[in-house]
């Protein structure tokens, strides 16, 4: 395609038009004449999410000095657009309510998720990397730990449990023999109403913490390189937009910084599967990962991220949705893939939904887009539920047909004029030529097992946390299994189109047990790291709700703290 | 993605209206009864924007149009702009009349920022209870006007008489012009609704 030809994106026009610092294609700004000294900080944080604000209040709870860069025009991060939730063990809710949550199976659960491929129940450490089970059992041991801490120097207060619908817990998202506590894990923060808080609170309640303690959130600054004396991290070099200036850092650099799920090269050099970009910030384009090599640090599991599925029409790394599929509403639906084949449980978390896009089989990835199919009765009765538009609205993203056979034309239609504007990183797709047959036959199988109340296939509506997703059973149905009715196919009949995506990557720098970035010999001095940017504690697994925020907040928390207690000037009179 | 839309025949002769909710539940039927309500009103679209959580919790199916920074009157100008590109898309792809665009809440700030963007096509635009802060994180090219159309700024909140004033001052920066209204009776909601499709009305039949 010629330059001429190209049709600007959504995203492109966003960036070409709100004109802010650091958007893509804009070049770093000249340094600064160096005729000032450098300003003088105990710690750096940069980024401005739960990690990184987390770990201002950790070094700030030193007593150290904190100035907070952050890249982005607001702060808060993909936090602040998250339900704010942490996942932690043994937390004081559970403890509250009675909840017993052993260590042991704790960290079986734990290791049994994260690192499915090496998990052995017999093996010493369950068979991980002694570095990976220590930092395990780290967030078993501290976790719980560090949220008091917080909830002492009035911080914020995770007090509040994480509830579903039904007045439950919400629980975790595997209920494997190991997992002894599947519900009372996630927690919130306590909103002054007094209720729980989401991901805006939290991030509100930090903030106000940090700023009454003098601490600066600067915005629209972008940390671009580190300063090194010796092999050690002694500041940074921050972009503000106008110029480039130096920040020195006496007790170190803490990066909460956020993955790259909106850097399409990154995405293309380190993920495996199609992947379409996020649902978080447009600004988390993995700035650590050049810094953290020039700085030497040590990198793992750079396929990982938090995945999950977005409408294919909605992807885009400079416009991001607000919502990813959080949940995907609807009995009467089902999900298949080009060849018209289930390939999930429908009503499972986004985490394992996300993952069956990046299934290799019959030499191509088969489910890279799949297709929400739903009749008339789901759009009337869950419509208005996202992806499902409300009743009545004429939605670009909804494809309709009469009938199966009306249904796979217009979907072919739609796939054929989405061909040259697919999302970065997904190739185009088209629909077997046997995918009508082959969708009637799943519809027709569907129906019939929902007429049993048995999903032979994927055993749906077995676990508690499709209910805590799916929401109370539709009035009108009666079937056995709540989460799963009859598709009426003699009437019109929809299809939404997803993809595989990432709330944000979570892989970057290894990390050990105070959040210290390691390079080849151990912590590279006065460097820490903590949430999205840096290798998941949690490897390639998401326990449950707040698996992205608890471990961010935890490390983030005591990679400040140990960075605040580094600094010669803390505790010194200074 | 284009914006999904609901899309209301003409009741009345009147102009075309583009109607955008303000944050909250994921209805527009609010908004659009006190559009249709005004008598001025032929045929109306009410667009709906993004869906997030609610703001107390982690119920889905709210809707906004683009992300408030809690605990201060700031917000995100990247999903602020991602709105405006959508709602000034669906004004190109209606092709309506020179529409009045009306909007609530973070609605009213993206059907200005359309309006602004699309001045040529538009014919006026209503601001209702815009927080006034958020009409400065506007894109650049949308503030440095050029030939804006009528622009009326309203409140209803008992602060109204500031609010008001502040936004003006605010579009007078960047040299806009915009007349102003706001509600003083304050005697529940269905009152306050009734003055504003009256005060919508009246100015549609003036401008």
């Amino acid at each position: 395609m010629t330059e001429s030809a190209h049709r600007l994106s959504l995203g492109e026009r966003v960036a070409e038009l709100a004109e802010l610092p650091h958007r893509p294609g804009v070049g770093p700004s000249p340094t600064a004449s160096s005729t000032q000294a450098p300003e003088e900080h105990d710690v750096v944080v940069v980024g401005s999410g739960a990690a990184a604000l987390s770990a201002a209040a950790g070094a700030l709870s030193t007593g150290a000095s904190v100035v907070v860069c952050e890249k982005g025009p607001v702060p808060g991060g993909t936090t602040a657009c998250s339900g704010g939730v942490a996942h932690i063990y043994a937390n004081a809710v559970m403890q509250a309510a009675g909840i017993p949550d052993p260590r042991d199976p704790a960290l079986a659960y734990m290791a049994r998720v994260s690192h499915p491929g090496a998990y052995d129940p017999e093996a010493p450490g369950y068979g991980l990397l002694p570095s990976d089970f220590a930092l395990l059992e780290t967030y078993y041991d501290r976790g719980a730990e560090v949220m008091a801490r917080l909830g002492a120097i009035d911080a914020v207060h995770m007090d509040a449990p994480w509830m579903s619908w039904d007045s439950q817990m919400f629980p975790d998202y595997y209920e494997f023999p190991e997992n002894l506590a599947v519900r009372g894990r996630g927690i919130q923060s306590v909103a002054p109403d007094g209720g729980a808080g989401n991901g805006g609170e939290l991030v509100r309640q930090l903030a106000a913490f940090a700023a009454a303690r003098g601490t600066e959130v600067r915005l629209g600054h972008r940390v671009v390189d580190l300063n090194l004396e010796n092999g050690a991290v002694t500041g940074v070099v921050v972009d503000d937009g106008s110029a480039c200036r130096t920040l020195r850092a006496h007790g170190g650099v803490v990066f909460g910084s956020g993955g790259f799920a909106h850097s399409p090269e990154l995405r293309e050099r380190f993920l495996r599967g199609p992947i379409a970009g996020g649902s978080g910030l447009p600004t988390n384009t993995g700035d650590l990962v050049g810094i953290g090599t020039r700085a030497g640090a040590v990198f793992g599991g750079m396929h990982n991220g938090w995945w999950n599925q977005q409408v294919l029409e909605a992807v885009d790394d400079y416009a991001t949705s607000v919502l990813d599929v959080w949940s995907v509403p609807g009995d009467g639906m089902l999900m298949v893939n080009r060849l018209g084949v289930r390939a999930i449980g429908e009503k499972r978390e986004y985490e394992s939904r996300g993952r069956v896009h990046h299934i290799f089989a019959g030499d191509e990835y088969v489910n890279r887009v799949m297709f929400m199919v739903y009749d008339q009765r789901t759009a009337e009765r869950y419509g208005g539920r996202y992806p499902i538009p409300p009743v009545g609205a004429v939605a670009d993203h909804v494809v309709t047909g009469t009938g199966v056979a009306g249904l796979a034309e217009a979907l072919g239609t739609r796939l054929a004029g989405l061909r040259s504007s697919m999302p970065v990183g997904i190739a185009p797709v088209a629909l077997d030529t046997n995918f009508a047959d082959s969708l009637a036959s799943s519809i027709a199988k569907f129906n019939d097992m929902a007429e049993r109340g048995q999903d032979d296939e994927f055993d749906r509506g077995t676990k508690a946390v499709e209910f805590a997703f799916h929401g109370p059973r539709a009035a009108d149905n009666s079937m056995p299994n709540p989460l799963m009715y009859p598709l009426d196919v003699g009437g019109p009949l929809h299809a939404i189109s997803l993809v595989g995506t990432t709330f944000d990557t979570n892989s970057g720098p290894r990390i050990g047990t105070e959040g210290q970035i390691l390079g080849t010999v151990g912590p590279i001095g006065g460097l820490y790291g903590a949430g999205n940017c840096v290798d998941s504690v949690f490897g390639e697994g998401y326990p449950g709700g707040g698996s992205t925020i608890g471990p961010g907040m935890v490390f983030g928390f005591l990679a400040g703290a140990h960075a605040g207690r580094r600094s010669p000037r803390v505790g010194s009179g200074r | 993605m284009k914006l999904a839309y609901r899309d209301f025949p003409s009741t009345a002769s009147g102009v075309p209206a583009i109607v955008f909710h303000p944050e909250g539940p994921p209805s527009v039927d609010r908004p659009t009864h006190m559009a249709q309500s005004s008598g001025a009103v032929g045929r109306l679209v009410a667009p709906f924007g993004d869906y997030a959580f609610y703001p107390s919790g982690m119920e889905v199916g709210g809707i906004c149009w683009y992300r408030a920074v809690p605990g201060s009157t700031s917000a995100d100008p990247i999903s602020l702009t991602k709105a405006v590109v959508q709602a000034t898309d669906l004004v190109d792809d209606l092709g309506l009349d020179r529409p009045a665009l009306v909007g609530w809440g973070q609605g009213a700030v993206v059907a200005l920022g359309a309006a602004l963007l699309r001045a040529g096509q538009v014919g006026s635009v209503i601001c209702v209870d815009a927080i006034p802060a958020h009409l400065e994180l506007l894109p650049p090219s949308a503030l440095a006007g050029g030939n804006p159309p009528p622009v009326l700024l309203a409140a209803t909140d008992p602060a109204g008489v500031q609010t008001v004033a502040d936004q003006q001052e605010r579009l007078g920066g960047h040299g806009i012009v915009a007349s102003v209204w706001h509600w003083t009776a304050y005697d529940g909601d269905d009152e306050r609704d009734k003055a504003v499709a009256e005060r919508i009305g009246q100015w549609l039949t003036d401008v």
